[in-house]
């Protein structure tokens, strides 16, 4: 999955006064909702318009406008199977898939500039844009964090930390990745509840935080769950991961959905948000100006977006999706968020409405 | 081998059918009625072949129903494909999911495919029973006890029917049903273990053996061995005029099984195994149970199942299989391998098989739901290997060709390891019943 596309910049000067403020009470409104044939995995914004590129299922790529009212959104074949990342360079948009390729797209053209097998013949399950552009990240069956030269696809280096196996035996996956919003840090998370910083500029690991709770093996043998989503928090001080509480394993019923934070220096669990609501939390992002992370629920019943309140440690906001949400993201001021998720696009504007809850 | 009567040597024609059912009901239904009575309807030339040749069907039930999609019959590139990829095979012309990269590579040499296989749309043992009733007033037995009844060897003292389970989902036990409780599977499930916070759920703790298999340490072997003459001296005056009473010999059958399951403990224990041997079959419970499996099917027993589960993916249907498919795809692989490097494969037929397969829609929760169709497999013994049989249309909505029915799978399974499926078996009524319904043929093309 994708991420929330900020700004480096903008994130580092709301970040300076995220947690000293008071939560003003949050409101969310629909702006519009765009339907598409497919499930929408994965979101990348465009800066600056209220348009977004979004991965099917069905290996297309969506331009999806949000201010156009009646138009379709224009899609091309990009990969064979569903697409997992997207990342919007200054040149480029980058895709990738579970056909396990890395494709770098002229979006002007919608033609591909350059593409390559990019995790040992695993699929790719996300990828992550530095805030300076620079760097591409991307995370793989194969357990490895890439990091390639954003414009040339150049390999960087690998990343390798994350175990092969669960504690049962079977194979593990490696779910996710984002950077920290000064770009020094990466984050990387995986099935068994394992996440993993690396300093982005030596490839060294850093910190190991274990989310257990995000990780079980049930009584049908199965091992179950993993980091789906992670966040560094704007000061770049907590890491938040997401996923789902185990509950009926096979149906996600009675299941909560579950976002932990972590004070990853210390290696101390600062917040735990369990949400009955039978389902995943697919995706997480921080809000930069306000003390919010907003976790959207998908792959389950729960058709909610949530406002968390890192303060008061409770929720804060939810509203209604309307579908399932895999990926989210909030455009450069932070005003509106874009969701992407079961057959569906959607965008709302975010207010921090007034006073405190 | 078990008293029968074989309809191969007698007309199944309804007027013959009705007359010597007449004939049970009156005159011959006493003397005939009861497991015992059946032996003079035997057909001892057939029972001696099967003997000889310690024909063994190793079942893997894979409970919960797999997706046909994310394994044998792969639609990638499709609305209800999923997001997996689909792998050229040994078989040309064939493609299976990218999950079973192994048995793609070697599928050619040992296995047939089912891709259109009845199943039925619940969890229910339905299919185990091939679409017969559980209640009625015909207890008909499931598949595993008719197979273990018609190929145990009288003078083994292995077991003649075991299934392992390595989860703690509905299981679907085996029911010998009118067959007698003899023929009845030794289960072998794991402990529960209680849930611990924060998880909702609990952990099971894997069986390889049964539970209570060695004598306590109170009691010596020679000991108990004077204790099982005693009762069988009491047993035999106690049953002298009671020879047809089907209770008392499932009760004397189950006390020689027991003495002889435990003289046969060291089949349930793989540390009798070489440690690469043991690391070929993986270090799952699933891997782990296959090696006994295999130990118990190169010491003659007939019948073992093994069930893989929880197959019933609602939700998160591809992680799920991702996980599993690889495993199954390995420990099959290893299994089938092992089988034929030790000579067993001509005579051991493995069968994949499930209650169901999985929906072409994939709903909500990024998961499959419950559909009465799915694809199975058969290998090694009586099998013609590289045969894919049936084919469903772009989107795996609906079979082109090739639907095989409960009864027609149960038919081709019998008749690859040569037992006669058309055999009459009488009901604890006397009544003859077919192993499979009259007129039932099994699938042709994929028997050698």
């Amino acid at each position: 999955m994708s991420h929330c596309t900020l700004s480096a910049l903008s994130v580092l000067l709301a970040a300076t006064s995220v947690f000293a403020q008071a939560s003003a009470v949050p409101q969310a409104k629909l702006l519009r909702e765009v339907g598409v044939g497919p499930d929408l995995l994965c979101v990348a914004t465009i800066p600056g318009t209220a348009k977004a590129y979004a991965g099917g299922t069905d290996g297309k790529i969506y331009l999806i406008d949000f201010d156009e009212a009646k138009s379709k959104p224009i899609a091309w074949d990009a990969h064979v199977s569903y697409i997992s990342g997207l990342a919007l360079t200054r040149k480029h948009l980058i895709s990738a898939g579970s056909d396990r390729q890395l494709i770098w797209w002229d979006v002007s053209t919608k033609t591909k500039v350059h593409s390559l097998e990019a995790h040992d013949k695993k699929w790719i399950r996300g990828v992550a844009l530095s805030p300076d552009g620079k760097i591409l990240a991307s995370v793989g069956d194969d357990m490895i964090c890439r990091l390639w030269d954003a414009e040339s696809g150049k390999l960087i280096r690998e990343l390798k930390g994350h175990d092969k196996l669960t504690p049962y035996g079977l194979i593990s996956k490696l779910y996710c990745c984002r950077f920290s919003a000064d770009g020094k840090y990466l984050a990387t998370g995986d099935q068994a509840g394992v996440a993993l910083i690396w300093d982005t500029a030596s490839g060294k690991q850093v910190a190991k935080i274990h989310a257990p709770h995000l990780y079980t093996s049930d009584t049908n043998g199965h091992t179950y769950g993993g980091i789906r989503s992670i966040a560094f928090s704007p000061d770049g001080l907590l890491i938040a991961v997401s996923g789902n509480l185990a509950g009926d394993t096979s149906t996600i019923v009675n299941s909560k959905a579950l976002v932990q934070l972590f004070d990853w220096k210390a290696n101390k669990q600062t917040h735990d948000f369990p949400i009955k609501i039978n389902g995943f939390f697919e995706s997480i992002c921080f809000h930069p100006k306000q003390p919010w992370l907003i976790a959207a629920v998908g792959a389950g019943e729960g058709k909610k977006v949530f406002i968390l309140d890192l303060r008061k440690k409770a929720v804060l906001h939810e509203f209604l999706s309307n579908t399932l949400v895999f990926d989210i993201a909030l455009n450069e001021s932070a005003d509106t968020l874009i969701g992407v998720g079961r057959k569906k696009a959607l965008r709302w504007q975010l207010h921090s409405g007034g006073g405190t809850p | 081998m078990p008293a029968s009567s074989s309809r191969s040597v007698v007309c199944s024609s309804p007027e013959h059918l009705l007359s010597r059912r007449a004939f049970f009901g009156t005159t011959g239904g006493a003397l005939l009625g009861g497991a015992l009575g059946l032996n003079a309807l035997a057909a001892p030339a057939f029972a001696n072949q099967l003997q000889r040749d310690q024909k063994r069907v190793l079942m893997i039930f894979l409970n919960g129903g797999m997706s046909q999609f994310e394994s044998w019959d792969p639609k990638p590139c499709r609305p209800t494909g999923g997001p997996f990829m689909s792998i050229p095979t040994s078989i040309p012309g064939y493609r299976i999911s990218e999950l079973m990269p192994r048995m793609a590579s070697s599928i050619h040499r040992h296995t047939a495919i089912f891709r259109c296989q009845q199943g039925f749309g619940d969890h229910t043992d339905f299919t185990i029973y091939g679409g017969k009733p559980k209640t009625g007033p015909v207890r008909y037995p499931t598949l595993g006890p008719m197979l273990a009844r018609e190929l145990a060897n009288p003078n083994s003292q292995v077991p003649h029917h075991v299934m392992f389970t390595n989860y703690l989902g509905a299981n679907y036990f085996e029911s010998a049903g009118f067959l007698g409780t003899t023929w009845n599977p030794i289960n072998i499930v794991p402990d529960r273990i209680a849930p611990t916070a924060p998880f909702t759920v609990g952990h099971s703790r894997v069986r390889l053996a049964p539970p209570a298999n060695s004598l306590p340490d109170s009691l010596s072997d020679a000991d108990h061995r004077e204790r099982e003459a005693l009762r069988v001296q009491l047993s035999q005056r106690f049953g002298i005029g009671r020879s047809r009473d089907g209770v008392l010999l499932s009760h004397s059958g189950a006390y020689e099984r027991v003495r002889g399951m435990m003289d046969s403990a060291r089949l349930f224990d793989i540390e009798q195994e070489s440690t690469q041997m043991r690391t070929r079959y993986g270090s799952t419970p699933f891997g782990q149970q296959a090696l006994v499996a295999r130990r118990l099917i190169e010491a003659g027993v007939p019948y073992v199942r093994v069930n893989r589960g929880w197959w019933d993916h609602h939700g998160q249907n591809f992680e799920f299989h991702q996980e599993m498919v690889p495993e199954l795809d390995y420990v099959l692989s290893v299994l089938l391998e092992d089988l034929q490097e030790r000579g067993l494969l001509r005579n051991t037929l493995v069968v994949t098989f499930s209650e169901m397969g999985r929906t072409p829609g994939i709903n909500n929760a990024q998961g499959r739901d419950h559909y009465p169709r799915m694809s199975v497999t058969l290998s090694g013994c009586g099998i013609r290997p590289g045969v894919v049989h049936g084919s469903t249309n772009d989107d795996g909505t609906a079979a082109v060709t090739g639907s095989v029915t409960l009864q027609q799978f149960f038919a081709t399974v019998m008749r690859a390891v040569g037992i006669d499926h058309q055999k009459e078996i009488n009901n604890t009524d006397g009544r003859p019943v077919p192993l499979t319904d009259y007129g039932t043929e099994p699938v042709a093309a994929v028997l050698a």
